[in-house]
Order: structure tokens, then sequence, then C-alpha cells
């Protein structure tokens, strides 16, 4: 008898829920398509410098005590920086602050079509030099930590490579590629035998962000599809929902990128695979990465569909560091720096590496 | 996402299809044909893309109205001068000797490594 009872609640419960699912799901669903943008990035800063592409953001201290070397963070070129402050909570950024740092990061706007001459040399031994020098000039302090996430991290990598690690103390990279043979899909269509890359620079300039966009479709192309799947069946969840709806926001909030810059990434990386083999020169400079001496922490995600395992192991193998770290986590290439994933994962490992290299 | 193998039979049918799916297109796009396809595809389309920029530039020519290439020289001015702004900031505050003194005020930068910071443990 009691049992029956147990199973009668149970299956009204579910009713009950199916219900109050389905009427979420309707209110959600609606406001989904009539809502603006969410916020991102909301963390509180300043621009510090501008110059086209480029802007240097300082946040505001969110401790009464910070480390006394600061924080640089190079952000991918192909995307908007606020992947790393998505929200309150949920942004590698706040969690920087409150544990204690000084956090500059590069942002990333769209080139101008002027800067379509912008080569891998500005990106690193220009860019980066610069907001170094600013960095140190706000703090006054000669040297910062460099962390960088995907390309952000090879162009961290080729400065402090290039420049012999001037005014870096510490190179943080996350899933940065060093093999680019390694890189699956965009190996493959980037490949010397049909991409006539110099022919697209010439014609177009900077290439769009739509080229970019596809390129990264190309490397799970059912994700798409699935992700609609999943929120469909979601709709309910209003977190859910507006999680969803900032990631989906900055995954096709891409950047064009500048032809040179694109040219050169096609050449000496993925044809010439010059950082790995060794060869790649910037601005005349050896980018050998024997040349980083200074303490090295790379973390790379297990199901990384966009900079495969492979492709990053070897960054940390090749360098010249005597202090090396190198840490495989699980989870996606999105969610080793952002989300749930991120926030018990990898945040708390780059915290301590860093607390005992930045007093 | 296709990792995210909970309980529920759905998601999990729904992340076999995905991977599924992914692998066949990665046989596809990962293919010589396709690269090719891809290639002529994309030339194409720059190509007309070009034509169309021209053709535009030469009407707006006739309008006389400065065309994108008019005014990508002019940014390219400005950025030149911007450049030259850049250096002669950073050689004034060099010069001024702002690189020691300048700092903002903020936190004091003092904060000790935790290691040094955690209880020790007596074993």
């Amino acid at each position: 008898m009691a049992k029956t009872k147990t199973k009668e609640k149970s299956t009204g419960d579910r009713i009950r829920q199916l219900v109050d699912r389905t009427i979420q799901r309707n209110i959600n669903g609606v406001s989904y398509f009539l809502s603006d943008d969410p916020p991102v990035g909301q963390t509180r800063k300043d621009i510090i410098h501008q110059r086209g592409t480029l802007q240097l953001f300082h946040y505001h201290p969110l401790s009464d005590e910070v480390y006394k070397t600061p924080v640089l963070i190079v952000t991918p070129t192909s995307n908007r920086s606020y992947v790393l402050d998505m929200m309150p909570g949920v942004s590698l950024v706040e969690f920087l602050l409150k544990a204690g740092y000084d956090v500059f990061l590069m942002d990333w706007q769209p080139p101008r079509p002027e800067e379509k001459k912008l080569t891998l040399q500005d990106y690193t031994q220009t860019f980066i030099r610069e907001c170094l020098d600013i960095v140190s000039r706000e703090t006054g302090e000669d040297e910062a930590s460099l962390i960088g996430y995907c390309m952000g991290g090879v162009l961290a990598t080729i400065y402090s490579a290039s420049m012999k690690c001037a005014g870096v103390r510490n190179l943080a990279c996350f899933t940065t590629p060093i093999d680019f043979h390694e890189m699956g899909m965009f190996t493959k269509v980037t490949d010397q035998k049909h991409f006539e890359v110099d022919r697209m620079v010439d014609l177009i300039g900077n290439v769009p962000p739509n080229f970019v966009f596809q390129g990264f479709q190309m490397t799970a192309p059912a994700g798409q599809g699935a992700a609609q799947i999943n929120l469909w069946r979601n709709m309910w969840d209003s977190d859910f929902v507006e999680n969803f709806r900032k990631y989906d926001r900055w995954s096709n909030d891409m950047l064009p990128l500048a032809g040179e810059y694109f040219r050169e990434t096609v050449k000496e990386l993925f044809w010439e695979n010059g950082l790995y083999t060794g060869k790649l020169r910037v601005g005349g400079k050896s980018a050998n990465l024997k040349n980083i001496t200074v303490p090295i922490f790379h973390a790379c995600a297990q199901h990384d569909s966009l900079v495969l395992p492979a492709a990053s192991a070897p960054l940390v193998e090749l360098t010249g560091s005597e202090d090396k770290t190198d840490i495989v986590l699980k989870g996606g290439h999105v969610s080793l720096v952002c989300g749930a994933n991120a926030v018990g994962r990898m945040w708390p490992v780059l915290d301590d590496w860093l607390s005992e290299r930045s007093a | 996402m296709a990792q995210n193998k909970g309980g529920d039979p759905v998601q999990k049918a729904v992340a076999t299809l995905e991977e599924r799916v992914n692998e066949l297109g990665k046989a596809v796009f990962g293919s010589d044909n396709f690269g090719k396809v891809m290639n002529t595809a994309v030339t194409t389309q720059a190509r007309v893309q070009k034509r169309f920029t021209d053709r535009m530039g030469k009407n707006l020519h006739f309008y006389n109205m400065p065309t994108q290439d008019d005014i990508v020289q002019l940014a390219e001015q400005c950025g030149r001068i911007e450049e030259r702004m850049v250096a002669i900031e950073s050689m004034l505050h060099e010069l001024l000797g702002q690189k020691t003194t300048g700092a903002r005020k903020g936190p004091a930068r003092t904060k000790k490594p935790k290691s040094a910071t955690r209880p020790k443990t007596t074993e």
C-alpha cells in the first residue's frame, strides 16, 4: 500500500515537474529571443593604453595587499578577451584579483583595414614589449608574469623566446600550440598543397572573422547542433540559459585577423613549423624556445578539439627553463579557462604555482 | 560537449551522435578534395569581393567621394602619428624619470607566497 502511494506521489511529482519545466521553457524561450546580449566583462577596469587593434586594461584591485609581480594576460587574437572575464564568479581575472594579483590584460579590437600590414613582430616585440613597459611604469616593477591563452600563449612564447624574456619573470600558457603539424583540422585546411594564402591575403587584406569561425566549426561540425539540443532540453533552467547565451555570444563573436599576421602564421608556423623546429625568426631574432629560461607553467585540456594536446605538449619540453610545470586537465579548450571546470581545476593550480613565484 | 556523458539516456544519445558526426565531418573536411574545393571557394569569394570593391571605388571617385583606399591611407597616416606619439611618450617618461617614481598608488605590493603564510603542521 505504502509502496503504491510512493509510486503515485513520484508520478505526480514528475507530472508537476514536466508542467513546471514546460512553462519555464516557454518563458525562457521568449526572453531568449527578445532580450539583448547578456552583459560580459564586468570586472572594473581602466583602459590605460590604446593603439589601433590593441587596448591595455588595468583591473581595479580586489584585495588589500597584492603580490610584488604584476600579471599581464595576452589573449588570443581571434577572440574577444571577455572569455577570461565572463561573469562574476566565472572570471579568471576576478579570481586572480581576489587572490592578490595586480592584473593587466591585452585586449584586441578588430584590426582596421590599414592594420593589415601588422606582422608577428608587431604583435610580439612591439605590442607586448610596449605593454610590459607600461605595466612597469604603472606598478614600478621591472618584471611581470606573462599569461597567454591559446594564440595569446603563442605570442607570449614568441616574445619571451625572441626577446630573451626581457621584462618577464614567469611565463604561464594555456593550450598553446607549438607543433603546428599536429593541429588536426587546421593543419589540413591550411595545407600548402592547396591553400593559397598569398592570393587570399593579397585580395582581401584582413582575414574576415567568418573564415576563422568556419575553421573552428570544422573541428567539431556537430558541436553547434548538439549545443542547440542541449539548450532546448535545459531551456527551463534560467541559469543554464543565461550561461549558454554568454558562451554562445563569445563563440560567435570572433575577430578578423590582420592580413600579414595571418600570412606569417600560416607560412612560418603551420607550413614551416618554426616554433617546433626552433628555426622561427621574428624581427631578425631567433625565437628558439631554448631562449626561454624563466619559470614556465603550461596547462592543456584532455578533450581539446581546437588545440590538440599533441600540438601543445612540446612547449615545456623544448624550453630552456629549469623550473617547468606541465599539467593536463580534464575538459575542453574553453572549459579549461572558463566555467565550473576551470574554477575547480585549473585556477587553483595556477594560483598555487604563481603565488610562489610572484612575491 | 561530447565528453559530457551523464546518466541521462537522451544526453548520452546526443553525445554519441555528436561524436559520430564529428568523426565523419573530420574525415570529409580533412580530405584533399575538400581542401581543394575549400580553397577554390575562398579564393573565388575573395576575388568577387575585390572586384566589387574596385567597381565601388570607381563609382565613388565619379561622385567625388573618398574610397576605402583613400580612408585607409588617411588612417595609415594617423597610425604613424600614433606610433610616434607612443615613442615620444615613452621617451618623455624616461627623461622625467617616472619609471621608478610614477607608479600609481594602490594596495601594498607586499603579499607573501602561500607557502609562507600556511600554518606549519607538526608531525
